[in-house]
């Protein structure tokens, strides 16, 4: 494949195109003459793909690359030697010897016929609108309108995020496509016939009262305008970006990249780059949730906590008036005070009393200097993040079972599955473009297995919708393992050759047959069997879960009963097989490689082995590193409340939101004698500490952050930092500096050299590939290796080489519903909103389109407590009450409550139940038990976003400037 | 297998026949009677069947969608395509049976209960002229403007109807009875002007020939109501 040397990318682009489902006639090499000139085709490239590599524009407009070829506008015709009619180039493969002119005098005309006539039909084009008809008409010279004009659609401008302006729509069905076979979100139809024909939403809504998920796809495929995203400025007055910087979307663990149009310093749009986790797609969190970056409400200057003014566990402070609390401070005071604050009780109380909360959304640089800075100035192993509250569960399964707690195949490899069982996640909505590639699997044929408790968008695609009762994963889950080996199903040579422990698990499945727990479960026992047949039978099956698997008392036997289905069958090590925990943060894959866990140094070495201790304090210069375990997150808090640990450095952390029993949570973080916290904003967790240092936003810096997929991803900085924010990283190193530890400032470049020896994994990434590749996977590692995107091929990475099969009873949750609390919580994410909210209730159209707390039930139990959808109602546990508005979801099964978990003014987690798994030690926040009654007041009120000022009164202030102004 | 069918008596001869699950029901129970048993005329080639009933006004806009027997018919409707997006050309038709049009909250219903996308369901029902997006009278009358009637004054015979009928191009009769509109050619060049009326055609249409095609049809609608009042009774 020498040809596809020197085209980054042009390899792996083919592949994944071909996995799509849309093989190309070309498989090698191609020698054509164009216009005169001998070229080459690249495999799987069509006649216009191969002119445009070659600086030969043919115009186009309904295509676009990553769009399936649709040949509808005939802008790109060419003439073909001994052809007797011209052929639509973006559809066209070329053939050896082919003769092929783009501008003979037939194909000339049949381009600037259709170009002529689009633009009769089109408006004159608002100034700074990037169309591609006026810029091919440009370059091919057309532009006299002999022809009668047709009448204009008025725009649609319902929508918060994106502009319906049809006028400007030449049918070319780009969004089309881009709706229905990329997103595969179905909401763009093509209607009505002949002239009339025109784009529609839905049945012909609005846009913004149609489903549209507001991806933003249609938008960025649209080549006219008539798609275009909202923008602050008046339309006409659309300046073009400054410069654009290729980096990555800072939400969820798919790694999407992207590209930042920056102009005047700020982010302008952002659209998706072709990278392998995305191919160009974004969800409307990555394309439209980036004004949070400018919100007023960042922190520019370091604070110092007042004189006097006590922390209020009870009463945090308001993000947009942080001086009623705090004092401005320059870096050298605040820096000075923060460590020195750490020093003394480092000194009065030993390091024990000091601990660290590290962030899964900063870089695997600063992640990895944080551990550090903790273990080698502070002294001790108490550093975790929130991978304790996502998936510590499923790594500590599947360190047990297969030594290796990142996943073993990439989602994109279930483009290769024959069927995949999705269960406890809803990628819809927290994995969006995740579920795009699993939505074009089964519109290739796959057949997708899903278990939830609610019936999550997905079900539409679904063969199998497993509804089953919360909180009895285990007992359905052994069930299918029951049917497996029941009825033969098992793959033997798999067991015997590659796996330990198979009869204690036979054994111990005998007792959960499907007719047995289809009573517990709630799931008829032929239809269990049926799904664990499709399972077993399908030639590659791959298994994807997610939070709702791992946030149990019982999530470590969870994750064991999905690994004994892939070992038990044999489903792994191959391509389109294998196990999937989805990573909820951008950077939780790397921020655990790093080392940013109480148990383990980077690259998961236990820092109770004595070479891994003597290995890292070689590498850091301390001998004495800590050999104890450290506490885990809410281990920390509970320590903190009992005044074991005193001190503490968060940095990009919420825990004040995100922890279960978040009123104890803010207790223990109030009871501290000494908090320090780095963030973008006045978190609430910032709001108790006792010195805040203003840190930089995702845009702003370079690092390299690791995806779900095992990708290191290099995000580079588009942004000038704002006011005295300094970087994080300079941050750690002058904190470190201060603490006794001689570090030199460096910048990731030099810290991700120092990560290489610290991390063999990675250590044949370098820099420059990075820099020139964009992402590469790991294992990596010798320079060179182009990376493993599936492992376990041969062996597991445990000291026999084979995997374990760890048997797991059936057990209850903590808090069943009772009479007094009779329904169960469920807590998890709405599309519009990432986690505690600090960022996307910033951002403009986000918080536009989800502006309020609320709770969904299923329709049954909104009649039962006689509530209409809108009704504002109280959440009560043992813990605590909040109050939201109720929502009609069909989704949301009987006898249960869900509610997302953004809402400082509904903070779901002053509800759930800190009871904690006893192996991941993560808490139960997927099941506790509550009571719903009609609330006597309406919700409260946070502290910023669009909701606040409604609620204020000051709604018409509001929407007068728009849905973007902040 | 072709043999073991039993064929109907004047049927379409497309009909797949008393196959699966459903065989109890009949073609007509399955595509209404407005053409079974008249499809093909008598005497003429199987070719001259319609394979498709026309279905025209007579629903009720407020019915509710595939209960009961129509519950019968889209299952039957299902089980004879390989999936649902190829049942959607017939179950529409059977939601413009029962409500006699196809409004959006229809097309939104109809895609529900193939599981497609509602954009999709619009798209396919606003190509199709024969789907009626907006209610019509119990006669839709069609007539052709197409240049070999144009000749010939379709252009009269339209105004003729509409006079007629009292109605706008497109509007329901204030007895709910007629709407006329325009139509693409009718394939009927040889004998202009060409009017489809529901089912069937007119040939050679004057303007004078207007008054007694309408009384025609008003006494054919009288006669089947008090066919059908006895059948009551």
């Amino acid at each position: 494949m020498s040809a596809l040397d020197g085209v980054p990318g042009a390899l792996a682009r083919l592949e994944a195109r071909q996995a799509l489902g849309r093989p190309a006639p070309n498989a090698a090499p191609v020698r054509f003459t164009l216009d005169g000139n001998e070229i080459t085709a690249l495999p799987g490239e069509t006649i216009l793909q191969a002119a445009a590599r070659h600086d030969v524009p043919v115009p186009h407009l309904c295509y676009t690359e990553g769009l399936r070829p649709d040949g509808n506008c005939r802008a790109c015709m060419v003439e073909i030697a001994g052809e007797r009619v011209l052929a639509p180039s973006c559809c066209r493969y070329p053939t050896k010897g082919m003769q092929v002119s783009t501008k003979s005098k037939r194909a000339l005309k049949a381009q600037k016929l259709v170009l002529e006539l689009l633009l009769t039909d089109s408006p004159e084009p608002a100034p700074g609108v990037d169309s591609e008809l006026n810029r091919w008409a440009r370059q091919l010279g057309v532009s006299a309108y002999r022809l009668p004009r047709r009448a204009q659609p008025e725009p649609d401008l319902s929508h918060p995020a994106i502009e319906v302006r049809l006028d400007a729509c030449i049918q070319c069905t780009r969004c089309v496509r881009a709706c229905r076979e990329e997103q595969v979100n179905d909401v763009i139809g093509y209607a009505h016939r002949g002239s009339e024909a025109k784009i529609v939403f839905d049945l012909d809504d609005p846009m913004g009262l149609s489903t549209c998920v507001a991806c933003g796809e249609c938008v960025q495929a649209c080549p006219t305008g008539a798609l275009l995203p909202v923008l602050t400025q008046a339309p006409g007055e659309r300046p073009r970006p400054e410069r654009v910087v290729e980096s990555l979307c800072p939400y969820c663990g798919v790694g999407c990249q992207t590209t930042i149009h920056v102009r005047d310093d700020r982010v302008h749009a952002i659209e998706g780059r072709d990278g392998p986790s995305n191919l160009g797609r974004l969800c409307v969190k990555g394309r439209f949730g980036f004004d949070y970056v400018h919100h007023p409400q960042r922190l520019l200057k370091p604070l110092i906590r007042r004189e006097g003014v006590p922390k209020d566990a009870m009463q945090l402070a308001d993000p947009g008036r942080p001086l009623d609390v705090f004092r401005e401070a320059s870096w050298e005071e605040a820096l000075d005070a923060a460590a020195c604050g750490l020093q003394a009780l480092h000194s009065s109380h030993g390091p024990g009393a000091l601990a660290g909360f590290g962030s899964a959304k900063g870089s695997n640089e600063e992640a990895y200097l944080f551990q550090k800075l903790i273990r080698v100035g502070f002294g001790t192993n108490n550093v975790d993040h929130c991978t304790r509250l996502c998936h510590a569960s499923s790594v500590a399964a599947l360190m047990e079972n297969v030594s290796s707690g990142a996943v073993s195949n990439q989602v994109s490899d279930v483009q290769y599955a024959d069927c995949f069982l999705v269960i406890g996640a809803n990628p819809t909505v927290n994995h969006p473009v995740a579920a795009t590639f699993m939505k074009n699997a089964i519109e290739r044929g796959a057949k997708l297995i899903l278990a939830d408790p609610r019936r999550t968008e997905l079900a539409r695609h679904a063969t199998h919708v497993l509804q089953f009762r919360p909180d009895t994963d285990v007992a359905l889950l052994n069930a299918m393992l029951h049917t497996i080996i029941d009825e033969g199903l098992a793959n033997r040579d798999f067991i015997r050759d590659r796996t330990l422990g198979y009869e204690a698990l036979a054994g111990m499945l005998r007792a959960y047959s499907p007719e047995a727990m289809q009573h517990i479960c709630g799931i008829p026992a032929a239809e269990i069997r049926a799904a664990a047949r499709l399972y077993a039978t399908s030639p590659r099956a791959m298994i994807f879960w997610g939070m709702g698997v791992s946030q149990h008392v019982h999530g470590t036997d969870n994750a064991r009963c999905l690994i004994s289905l892939a070992l038990l069958t044999g489903q792994i090590g191959r391509r389109g097989t294998g196990l999937h925990p989805l990573r909820g943060q951008n950077n939780v894959q790397g921020a655990s490689d790093m080392g940013l866990i109480p148990m383990f140094y980077p690259d998961y070495r236990p820092v109770t082995d004595p070479a891994a201790r003597a290995y890292f304090g070689e590498l850091w210069g301390r001998a004495d590193l800590d050999p104890e375990k450290g506490l885990t997150v809410v281990e920390i808090m509970n320590a903190a409340l009992k005044k074991q640990v005193r001190g503490m450095y968060i940095m990009g952390e919420n825990p004040a939101m995100s922890d279960p029993d978040v009123a104890h949570a803010r207790e223990a973080l109030a009871a501290l004698d000494f908090l320090v916290v780095q963030d973008i904003f006045l978190t609430e967790t910032a709001s108790l500490a006792d010195v805040i240092l203003p840190a930089s936003a995702f845009p702003e810096k370079t690092g390299t952050f690791t995806n779900t997929d095992r990708r290191v991803q290099l995000g580079r900085a588009a942004l000038p930092l704002p006011g005295e924010v300094r970087q994080d990283l300079w941050i750690i190193q002058e904190l470190a500096r201060r603490l006794g530890l001689d570090w030199s400032h460096r910048e990731s470049a030099d810290v991700w050299q120092e990560i290489r020896r610290a991390v063999p994994s990675s250590g044949g990434i370098t820099w420059e590939r990075l820099e020139r590749e964009h992402a590469v996977t790991y294992p990596c590692r010798n320079e060179g290796d182009p990376g493993e995107s599936v492992i376990f091929t041969q062996s597991f990475p445990t000291p026999t080489g084979r995997a374990q099969f760890t048997p797991a009873e059936f057990r209850r949750g903590d808090e069943p519903p009772d009479a007094e609390y009779p329904l169960v919580f469920i807590t998890g994410r709405i599309l519009e909103h990432w986690h505690t909210g600090a960022m996307t209730r910033r951002a403009g159209v986000l918080d536009a389109l989800e502006p309020l707390p609320m709770v969904s039930m299923a329709p049954a139990e909104l009649a039962k407590l006689g509530l209409a959808p809108g009704d504002a109602v109280t959440v009560r546990s043992r813990r605590g009450s909040v109050t939201a508005l109720v929502r009609r979801d069909p989704a949301v099964p009987a006898g249960s409550v869900f509610m997302p978990f953004a809402y400082v003014e509904a903070a779901a987690n002053l509800l759930t139940n800190p009871k904690l798994d006893p192996f991941g030690k993560i808490p139960e926040f997927k099941y506790c038990a509550v009571g719903v009654e009609r609330a006597a007041t309406a919700p409260g009120v946070a502290g910023y976003g669009i909701a606040a000022e409604v609620w204020a009164g000051g709604e018409a202030e509001a929407r007068a400037e728009g849905p973007a102004a902040s | 297998m072709a043999e073991e069918r039993t064929p109907l008596q004047g049927g379409n001869p497309g009909w797949a026949g008393e196959t699966g699950e459903y065989g109890h029901l009949t073609e007509a129970d399955v595509r209404g009677t407005t053409y079974v048993g008249k499809r093909p005329p008598e005497g003429t080639s199987p070719g001259a069947s319609c394979s498709y009933p026309y279905q025209v006004g007579g629903g009720r806009p407020d019915a509710p969608l595939f209960e009961g027997p129509y519950r019968e018919r889209l299952d039957k409707i299902l089980s004879r395509y390989p999936n649902r997006q190829g049942a959607l050309l017939p179950v529409l038709a059977l939601a413009q049976e029962i409500r006699g049009h196809l409004s959006p909250e229809s097309m939104a219903e109809v895609a529900a209960a193939l599981g497609l996308a509602p954009a999709y369901v619009r798209g396919v029902a606003t190509f199709y002229t024969m789907y009626h997006k907006r209610p019509v009278g119990e006669h839709l009358v069609q007539v052709c403007t197409n240049v070999a009637c144009n000749l010939c004054g379709a252009d009269e015979v339209l105004r003729a109807f509409l006079a007629a009928t009292g109605t706008e191009p497109g509007q329901i009769s204030a007895d709910g009875q007629y709407t006329v509109i325009e139509a693409e050619c009718l394939g009927a060049c040889g004998f202009p002007t060409a009017v489809q009326v529901n089912d069937r055609y007119f040939e050679n249409v004057s303007p004078e020939a207007v008054p007694a095609i309408l009384e025609r049809l008003a006494q054919e609608a009288a006669a089947r109501s008090s066919a059908a009042a006895r059948q009551g009774s």
